[in-house]
């Protein structure tokens, strides 16, 4: 597995084309007042919103100018996956859809996949060796970007956090192509690190943007399109479980698909100081943020801390897994 | 950082539990032969193999929700 001056300087490119891009959109939403309030720091503090725009430009640029490098159709699956949650996403920024609704609108993101036929419908299992599952693997395709798009769309509650949990989680997906040797996965993988990465500049805490329903569910789309294109998907899951547990217990304790805005009890509260506490309310849903802040209030930097040190070790878990996979 | 250790033994757990059901997915479920000999025998199967998956599926999620409930519900208490 070689990579070329070229796919290097393509990823660089992608990094220096998402971070002045952010960089503009931030002026540009500040002065056309598109900002809203960030819920967990002292006092009122405004944040630009959405900077979809920009890591949507990034990967955008980046893939079209990577499919002509290497002339691959993968990546033109991948390219549609983007395109459509992207756009769904903007929609969702601007006309909010509703909780049920776009999970299902999602799965249109995963048709290009599907279509062009860019998989292999068989699931390579440590120990278990290899399951061809010709008739159930489309229809598993068609409901993995929905999950992946949301569960990175549900977990991006704190500054910071969609976009460091991505280029974490992105890390064992990166490992395990280069091991396999696909080389064309492994740049549109770098792509999507670099172009979040970028982003992450200025998504950190304390951030001055935050990525949107257009960022997340494009990220999030993208990360599953990688995994299902370059036949590595279990190990796309296990890499962002702390993130599926928190859809899971949040859709389990909701009983149904609510927008985090149409929540009648949030599950924490904000004390005056800055400080996130647990909500004790029965009625709260549960989400990795209570769980984390549950009898231990807490400030923002070190909730985001912990979700990323659990989002590494999952991601340390999936690598090792892999590695194994592919060794056996 | 207070959480940390119960939290990664939530995340590690469920990441073990997912190795078990896979492991009975793959060696038990999916190489099931086809019992049934009239003609939509072979659908049929593949609709069993999906529901007990499904099945087992939520074991893991009932499983996982009630370690989650019970460390929320641990931990709200001590501060009460």
């Amino acid at each position: 597995m070689n990579l070329g001056l070229f796919e290097y300087g393509l990823v660089l490119m992608s990094f220096i084309i998402t971070y002045f891009a952010t960089k503009i959109l931030i002026s540009l939403l500040i002065n056309s007042k598109r900002v809203v309030l960030d819920y967990h720091k002292e006092g009122k503090k405004f944040v630009a919103y959405p900077g979809g725009p920009a890591l949507i430009i990034g990967l955008i640029s980046s893939l079209v100018l990577a499919f002509i490098i290497t002339n691959d159709i993968r990546i033109i699956a991948i390219l549609g996956v983007v395109i459509i949650s992207s756009a769904i996403g903007l929609v969702d920024d601007f006309r909010t859809l509703g909780g049920r609704k776009k999970p299902l609108i999602l799965v249109l993101a995963s048709l290009p996949i599907i279509l062009l036929g860019t998989y292999e419908p068989n699931l390579n299992f440590l120990f278990f060796g290899s399951v061809k599952l010709s008739i159930i693997y489309p229809l598993l395709v068609l409901i993995s970007i929905p999950v992946t798009a949301n569960t990175i769309n549900t977990i991006d509650v704190l500054n910071g956090v969609s976009t460091g949990f991505v280029i974490i989680t992105s890390i064992p997906l990166l490992i395990l192509l280069v091991l396999i040797g696909d080389s064309n996965m492994v740049l549109v993988t770098l792509i999507l690190i670099s172009v979040c990465l970028a982003f992450f500049v200025f998504h950190r805490y304390p951030s001055k943007i935050f990525p949107g329903d257009s960022g997340t569910l494009t990220i999030g789309a993208m990360y599953g399109a990688i995994a299902i294109v370059g036949g590595i998907e279990l190990i796309g899951v296990f890499a962002i479980l702390p993130a599926i547990l928190n859809s899971f217990f949040y859709l389990a304790s909701m009983r149904d698909f609510v927008e985090h805005k149409n929540i009648k009890v949030r599950p924490t509260r904000v004390l005056s100081d800055g400080t996130i506490e647990a909500e004790s309310n029965e009625n709260a849903p549960i989400t990795l943020v209570r769980l984390i802040v549950a009898g231990n209030p807490s400030k923002e930097l070190p909730i985001v801390n912990t979700i990323f040190v659990l989002s590494l070790i999952s991601a340390v878990l999936a690598t090792i897994m892999g590695v194994l996979t592919w060794m056996i | 950082m207070k959480n940390i250790l119960d939290l990664v033994f939530i995340v590690v757990s469920a990441f073990l539990l997912v190795f078990v059901i896979a492991a009975i997915i793959f060696t038990v479920i999916v190489p099931l032969e086809n019992p049934f000999a009239f003609e939509f025998g072979e659908i049929l199967i593949v609709i069993i193999k999906l529901i007990t998956s499904f099945i087992l599926f939520l074991i893991w999620v009932v499983i996982i929700q009630k370690m989650i409930t019970r460390y929320l519900k641990k931990k709200l208490k001590e501060i009460n």
